[in-house]
């Protein structure tokens, strides 16, 4: 199991021939830190977690302090995931703190009333009482459970139409510290070793711009190659994806 | 070579009654430009292979001092008193290690380290202690009541106000003759000086 110290240890060892460490240690283990972001940012290699967050009176639900992006939202049905709509327009906030519906902003406008944004739900017939459904292109692709818009920048999701009491949270989550360590996937490590690098030498004086280049492009190299590590899949993995392919069925 | 300081000096001083009639040499002047020379000398050598190499600093140089007491100044920081001066090489390669007995090494920071490093991912030193060089204190970072170690040990270069004249140092031959050669050049030089008693003042 690799741990960023040991990695910055690796590092100060190898590349730099350390004998012992010396006061650029922590440094090195921002700087660290900062390649490994990279990478989880660049979807390689990042983590996911999966979180029940309760909602709170006022329709939203607070975001963990170490989400980065989501991958799913939704309620727990049995043992599966059951996704919530995602709704773009959904306003941030529609009801105060105590789940006290706001007062809308076009309440006292006679051309969008409450009655106006209801008719989308009117069902039409023609002229001989046919069934025309509701309007083409009005409404639709709402889900039944609920609706989502994610506020990064604000801390929360706002949720919609959905009367649970929890949602669950499946998300690209940050570096995960644990004591002031964290624990980095073995795919990870050349990368952030050649990162560490290739920070050093662009900031060091002492070297010239050639082999500045050089570490640039090793530190691409082992990006791509972390990247094709993670991305390698095994042959009962294979098997697995090829057979979910192909239903066998009678022929008729 | 195992030697000691006063065995250093005597040799000089030898060397030097042989070279000049004075007679007169402190010995205490010479044990302390044996001192400074040595120091001049592990710096020169450290720079030297830093040009080839690492920079590496031969271990025989390094001295543990032993339970130095862990105190709390009125700013609420721990430190230990620095127990000798050092010879100073870059990134704080003098003091190779502040330990405490039977837990893990201290990682030397930068003196700005607590208001550089707050809110860094990295300022809790991946879980460990640090510590930062003010003065004659070594103030320890990440150290709080409950985890004060009570007292430390510090391996450092050439503790030379901890090790007494007659204390065995091992050192390298080629670096002791060096140091002799350049102390005798000092010494010499000066009482070879010939007195100056020609009166140059103009008469007019």
């Amino acid at each position: 199991m690799y741990t960023l110290d040991k990695i910055v240890r690796e590092f100060m060892i190898e590349d730099l021939g350390l004998e012992s460490i010396d006061r650029r240690y922590s440094r090195f283990l921002s700087t660290a830190v900062s390649g490994l972001r990279d990478l989880i940012y660049d979807n390689i290699g990042s983590t996911e977690k999966e979180v029940i967050l309760s909602v709170n009176d006022n329709d939203t639900v607070d975001l963990p302090s170490d989400y980065i992006d989501y991958y799913a939202i939704g309620i727990s049905v049995g043992d599966e995931l059951w996704g919530l709509g995602l709704n773009q327009n959904l306003t941030a906030v529609r009801k105060d703190d105590c789940g006290n519906k706001l007062s809308s902003g076009f309440i006292n406008n006679p051309r969008l009333s409450d009655d106006t944004i209801n008719s989308v739900d009117v069902v039409y017939y023609n002229s001989r009482g046919e069934s025309l459904g509701r309007n083409y292109g009005v409404g639709g692709g709402n889900n039944s459970i609920g609706e989502f818009k994610v506020y990064p920048e604000r801390g929360y999701i706002a949720v919609s139409g959905y009367s649970g009491g929890s949602i669950v949270l499946r998300y690209k989550s940050d570096i995960d510290f644990t004591n002031g360590d964290c624990v980095v996937h073995g795919y990870n490590v050349e990368f952030i070793k050649s990162w560490l690098w290739y920070k050093y030498v662009s900031k060091s004086r002492s070297h010239n711009l050639g082999q500045i280049q050089l570490a640039l492009q090793a530190m691409n190299k082992a990006r791509k190659k972390t990247q094709k590590q993670h991305l390698s899949f095994t042959a009962r993995e294979f098997i697995s994806a090829w057979k979910s392919g192909f239903k066998g069925s009678p022929r008729i | 070579m195992i030697t000691t300081q006063r065995k250093i000096s005597e040799q000089i001083l030898r060397r030097l009654r042989g070279v000049t009639d004075e007679t007169s040499f402190d010995e205490r002047e010479i044990q302390l430009a044996v001192k400074q020379t040595l120091a001049s000398i592990v710096r020169n050598r450290y720079f030297q292979g830093k040009q080839t190499e690492t920079g590496e600093v031969d271990g025989s140089l390094f001295f543990t001092l032993e339970e130095n007491e862990v105190l709390k100044d009125r700013l609420g920081r721990f430190y230990i008193e620095t127990p000798s001066s050092s010879i100073a090489l870059p990134f704080g390669v003098d003091i190779r290690k502040l330990w405490k007995t039977g837990g893990s090494s201290f990682i030397e920071v930068p003196i700005g380290f607590i208001d550089l490093y707050e809110g860094n991912d990295a300022y809790l030193l991946a879980g460990k202690s640090g510590f930062f060089r003010e003065g004659n204190k070594i103030i320890l970072v990440n150290v709080s009541e409950v985890n004060n170690p009570k007292k430390l040990n510090i391996t450092m270069l050439l503790p030379f106000d901890r090790l007494d004249e007659d204390d065995s140092v091992t050192v390298p031959s080629d670096m002791v003759d060096e140091a002799i050669e350049i102390v005798i050049a000092k010494f010499a030089n000066t009482s070879l000086l010939k007195q100056d008693e020609t009166n140059d003042s103009n008469a007019n």
